[in-house]
């Protein structure tokens, strides 16, 4: 059915993102307030949209025919069903708080207007991503986000590392989408089309060739992995902390890295098509989590303490992708959302009133001078441990039990193992993050000058999040799988209700946080000796595995190399040497010419006669 | 269809026209010193061919479904069979609405050579015209001509107005192309004896008419190749395509900017226009055996022009060989028998030329007002000149193909259309995509990011009065192009089937060939 309403949509925050920074131009004030409505707005139409969809019922809305020509059929056209309704709910609900509390955050930057534009601007893309009929127009969205991402990054570009940092994330994202082309080159050509609601049809399907599938599966998730910071293209999200903390909270926790969640889920029926490839999800998934929460250990710098963190999440959610309950992850994207966004800016009022510190060494007994950040943060640090009955148990637990009952012919009795890994990335992620608790909030303060709360205006978004964090696993766990049922296949039984389930649940949670308190308060000196016990673990834990070095030794500085040579020794002698080829041809042309043109009349009348004999020849009619 | 008033001719005609009379007393620079006048002149002047075309294309089209078709045939030189005749179909108008908004961009961008006057809007007006007439012209003879006269102003205004190598960069770039033009001449001239040998033509004469001698199917294999051969040569340098792009470094980096604009917005794309147009329908048999290299030459340019691009130190430069890199794309495209690909490779061909010619313009500005080219000089700009930085953004974005600009539109067909024949040059040339955004982001912010440059306290200031109408007026199409390609889509496709009709009929039997 079509509807204006879901064009409205998209296009209120496009228009918000130009008039704020036109009008903000004028009244810096104003532009924080214009793009907050505008997305506030934009969450109204969404709301109202998911409280008419019924049943089955879909909406879509033709913008325009596109990529329509002879028999290629591929408009631009959006479309909204069950599983876009809660992606464009968490998208705009949880942006306009984050977009109110920038409206404090940014209060004293000279460049707002233009933060909220592209703040707006991404709200519009990433709309775009989720409610795109097609994987092209998706695709739009994809990239439209990539754009923001990297606008915001390098937000403060007159420091060239950050400025890179927007480069690194572009270019690793770009990666990931060579796999988004191929595969769509291969579903557009196996298929017919590339409409997300004929794709995941059976018959469609069985068109595959089965080789194509397994290209085809691979290709997308090499597209997720890139959007959604997996191996081996992770190493950009630590990186893009350098863009101003409500970004960090918006795109880089939230929404955009979870992009590539969606897309499996969008696209589940393309992923089993060969059972190799929930396989490799699996095991990606699970390498990057193990990683990255080893890495989250040791750093000292808060916001990167909590992008290894998302990190390691959305390695958690892609291990519900692999096993196929693809519910489940959705489930986690969204408890997901609640408390990384509410950690994240409750980390940004602690850098905003601690006067852009972002080290934890230089933080410490912040409770007293931000309760309420205290709290928000301490809520969202529970959630994320995994305790009951806050929001990131039931997903969290969710997810574990999904992988008890993994069916892949490839994974034979390795679930269990991977199982049993998951829970110690839960234990340590409950680890780390209590740690962080402790170093920023409990103790006495390191730093220098008076640390103050921040002001109501970024509070308040905050503690609404830290509520959610609380009660909205709580609160969505009944409903969502039967919610999401339609569009995604369902999901086996999980248990984890009864009072006896909350606590044996909480346990890998409670053993993190009760280690982190043992280690960090109660004996600290039992913590230099663990460390000095476990130097190599920590060098690579802080120095993140390397990663970046051998990326460079591997990939970048090899592209460079061949780059010179390219330039210096092929261009160049090609260049040269047909220049000096076509010299030559010329010259000897020249020097014939010479030979010809004696001077000596004689041979110019023979030539003449020639000529003309020849043109005789060629031209009269008579032969 | 013919239709009687306005002519085709004064697509060619009109800019003609505008451009001698830009020589008239009272533009002269004694009256017109600081030629104000002539300037508005010839800015009409491309204006009402813009228009004129415009006009055209629409009565062509006003009933619903109409293919656009119109004709102008005039004999010339009956006894040598020569005719005029020009043609404006989907394909035509494509390139032909190119050089329409190109030519005013160009000659409406403020920034000239210092002593540039009358002449300069003179030469350009006169580029116009003889790549009007290239992309209308379906005789061989006449296309040949024009193909030939379009270099003229170009060369001529390089050779006044460039930098100091300007003498050796023009010969080098004449040399060059007229090395490449002259065995497609001898190759045209073999075709119309060719006509008349076989007895097919009117009044027993030469022919040289694209649809005649389409119709006659008269080559044997071996003359498909040694012919088609030559027509490529003269191509793959106009284009260029790697390795024949020997003339283009050196010709981006000494001409004016306006010029550079001209020329790497419009004359390769007279070769791309031509492959489709000519060598499809005559040498159709040639070109479905050429497809696979075509489709190699264009994935190796897309890559090697890519990897050249990341190693240089200038900005004109490295939007020199990311030209070559792009283009790699169009030759890509239209290497295969795919509607999908070759349709995408002329959109390409047209979202490049107002991408690349926007390109040179903005940097152009740069150069000019900073006094410095290359990266080490530069940095920082961002806040210093942020319309500029804005523009530079835009037309950036486009060039490394992100939706919803017209770049994306051409790259995409190109790609997935290509998959299906070529799926093992399309995934090389998807490494370009990736290296396309490491070059142009690089390029972004060693120019516009970090901190200000300390050596040179010299701040140009930004772009204003006019040229920002201008490039507006280009960023606009360019995001026009990106949301609603359909209706010029729907345009080329029809075309592009009618040219490389032969081809498929060629291809199927060759196919069967391979089958017994």
């Amino acid at each position: 059915m079509q509807d204006t309403r879901l064009a409205l949509v998209v296009l209120i925050p496009l228009i918000g993102a130009i008039v704020s920074y036109a009008l903000g131009r004028a009244a810096p004030k104003l532009a924080g307030v214009l793009a907050t409505a505008a997305v506030a707005t934009s969450f109204f139409f969404v709301v109202s949209l998911w409280q008419a969809l019924e049943g089955g019922q879909t909406f879509s809305f033709t913008l325009s025919s596109w990529l329509s020509f002879a028999d290629v059929k591929l408009p631009l056209e959006i479309y909204f069903d069950k599983l876009s309704a809660v992606m464009c709910l968490v998208v705009t609900g949880v942006g306009s708080l984050i977009h109110l509390y920038s409206i404090g955050y940014m209060a004293e930057d000279e460049s707002r207007p233009r933060f909220f534009s592209y703040l707006n601007l991404f709200i519009a893309s990433m709309l775009i991503l989720v409610l795109g009929k097609s994987l092209p127009v998706i695709f739009i969205g994809w990239e439209g986000v990539g754009l923001c991402s990297y606008l915001l990054i390098g937000f403060w570009y007159t420091n060239p590392d950050f400025a890179s940092a927007g480069r690194k994330a572009f270019v690793m994202n770009r990666i990931g989408d060579l796999g988004f082309i191929v595969a769509m080159a291969i579903l557009y050509h196996s298929c017919g089309s590339l409409d997300i609601t004929v794709l995941n049809r059976p018959e469609v399907l069985a068109r595959i060739p089965s080789e194509m599938g397994f290209i085809a599966g691979i290709a997308l998730f090499l597209a997720a992995t890139g959007k959604s910071a997996q191996l081996p293209l992770f190493t950009w999200l630590p990186d893009a902390m350098a863009g101003p903390t409500p970004v960090s909270a918006l795109i880089h926790a939230a929404t955009m890295v979870t992009a590539g969640i969606y897309l499996m889920a969008r696209m589940f029926g393309v992923i089993e098509l060969a059972p190799l490839v929930p396989a490799i999800i699996l095991w990606t998934a699970f390498a990057t989590s193990a990683i990255a929460a080893i890495i989250a250990i040791s750093q000292n710098d808060i916001k990167k303490v909590l992008a290894y963190s998302t990190v390691s999440q959305l390695g958690f959610m892609f291990l519900a992708v692999g096993v196929g309950a693809y519910s489940v992850a959705l489930f986690h994207v969204v408890t997901h959302a609640f408390f990384k966004a509410c950690l994240f800016m409750s980390a940004g009022s602690v850098i905003h009133g601690c006067h852009h510190e972002q080290d934890m060494r230089r933080m410490g007994g912040l409770a007293k001078s931000m309760p309420l950040t205290c709290l928000s943060y301490g809520a969202a640090t529970l959630a994320i441990a995994g305790i009951a009955p806050f929001a990131g148990y039931f997903s969290k637990h969710a997810i574990l039990e999904s992988l008890a009952h993994a069916h892949n012919p490839y994974l034979h009795s390795y679930s269990e193992l991977i199982g049993l890994g998951a829970t110690a990335i839960a234990i340590c992620t409950a680890f780390y993050m209590t740690r962080s608790f402790i170093l920023t909030f409990l103790g006495s303060y390191r730093g220098e000058g008076h640390p103050h709360e921040a002001p109501m205006v970024m509070t308040a978004p905050v503690l609404v999040l830290a509520g959610l964090s609380v009660v909205g696993g709580l609160v969505l766990n009944h409903g969502f799988f039967t919610y999401v049922q339609g569009p995604l296949p369902p999901v086996a039984e999980h248990s984890g209700g009864g009072l006896l389930g909350y606590v044996l649940g909480s346990v890998p949670g409670l053993i993190g946080i009760a280690t982190a308190y043992a280690l960090f308060v109660l004996a600290p000196a039992v913590k230099d000796q663990i460390r000095k016990a476990l130097w190599i673990g920590e060098k690579f834990s802080s120095g993140k595995f390397y990663l970046d070095e051998v990326v460079g030794l591997l990939v970048i500085a090899p592209i460079r190399a061949l780059s010179g040579v390219t330039s210096r020794v092929l261009d160049q002698s090609v260049s040269i040497g047909t220049g000096n080829a076509i010299g030559g041809i010329s010259r000897a042309v020249g020097e014939l010419t010479c030979r010809i043109t004696t001077g000596q009349v004689s041979t110019y009348v023979l030539w003449m006669f020639a000529s003309a004999a020849f043109l005789l020849y060629c031209f009269l009619p008579v032969r | 269809m013919t239709i009687p008033w306005p002519p085709l001719s004064s697509l060619i005609v009109v800019p003609a026209l505008g451009a001698l009379l830009c020589l008239a007393p009272w533009f002269s620079s004694k009256i017109d010193t600081k030629a104000r006048f002539v300037r508005v002149w010839a800015i009409g002047v491309s204006l009402l061919t813009l228009v004129i075309l415009a006009a055209m294309a629409r009565a062509a089209t006003m009933s619903h479904g109409a293919v656009l078709g119109l004709e102008e045939a005039h004999q010339w030189i009956p006894s040598l069979g020569i005719t005029y005749h020009l043609e404006l179909d989907g394909l035509s108008f494509a390139f032909c609405l190119l050089t329409a908004v190109i030519s005013f961009a160009v000659i409406a961008w403020s920034a000239k050579p210092a002593s540039a006057g009358a002449g300069w809007y003179a030469l350009l007006l006169l580029g116009e015209s003889t790549v009007m007439g290239a992309f209308l012209a379906t005789d061989l003879v006449l296309f040949y001509i024009f193909f030939e006269a379009m270099l003229l102003p170009m060369l001529g205004a390089m050779a006044l107005w460039g930098g100091a190598q300007r003498l050796n960069v023009s010969l080098k770039f004449l040399i060059y192309t007229m090395a490449g033009s002259a065995l497609m001449f001898l190759s045209i001239l073999y075709l119309g004896w060719n006509a008349q040998a076989m007895g097919h033509t009117l009044n027993g004469n030469f022919a040289f008419e694209i649809t005649t001698l389409a119709s006659m199917k008269m080559l044997n294999p071996t003359e498909e190749l040694v012919l088609g051969l030559a027509f490529l040569l003269a191509f793959a340098i106009k284009i260029p395509m790697v390795p024949f792009h020997g003339w283009l470094p050196d010709t981006y980096r000494e001409a004016p900017h306006g010029v550079v604009a001209f020329t790497a917005a419009l004359l390769g794309k007279v070769g791309i226009y031509a492959i489709i147009r000519f060598m499809w329908p005559l040498f159709p048999t040639f070109m479905v055996q050429a497809g696979p290299y075509l489709a190699a030459a264009g994935a190796v340019a897309i890559v090697f022009g890519a990897l050249v691009a990341m190693a240089q130190k200038d900005l004109r430069s490295l939007l020199a060989y990311s030209s070559i890199s792009h283009l790699g794309f169009c030759v890509l495209g239209l290497a295969g028998v795919s509607t999908m690909a070759m349709t995408g490779a002329v959109f390409q061909a047209v979202s490049h030329g107002l991408i690349t010619a926007a390109l040179f313009l903005t940097v152009g500005a740069i150069i000019d007002r900073q006094g410095a080219r290359e990266f080490d000089r530069l940095g920082g700009l961002a806040r210093s000149i942020p319309l500029t930085a804005f523009f530079l953004m835009i037309f950036s974005v486009a060039a490394v193909a992100l939706p919803l600009t017209s770049s994306f539109v051409g790259e995409f067909l190109i790609l997935v259309g290509s998959w299906k024949l070529f799926p093992q040059w399309t995934a090389v040339a998807l490494l370009g995509v990736v290296l396309g955004a490491v070059y142009t982001l690089t390029a972004y912010l060693r120019t516009m990011f970090g901190p200000l440059h300390a050596t040179d306290p010299r701040t140009g200031g930004d772009i204003r009065g006019f040229d920002v109408v201008v490039l507006a007026g280009l960023a606009a199409a360019i995001i026009a192009l990106g949301i609603f390609p359909a209706d010029l889509l729907e345009m080329i496709s029809p075309a592009v089937e009618v040219s490389a009709g032969p081809a498929i009929v060629a291809d199927s039997s060759i196919a069967q060939a391979f089958s017994r």
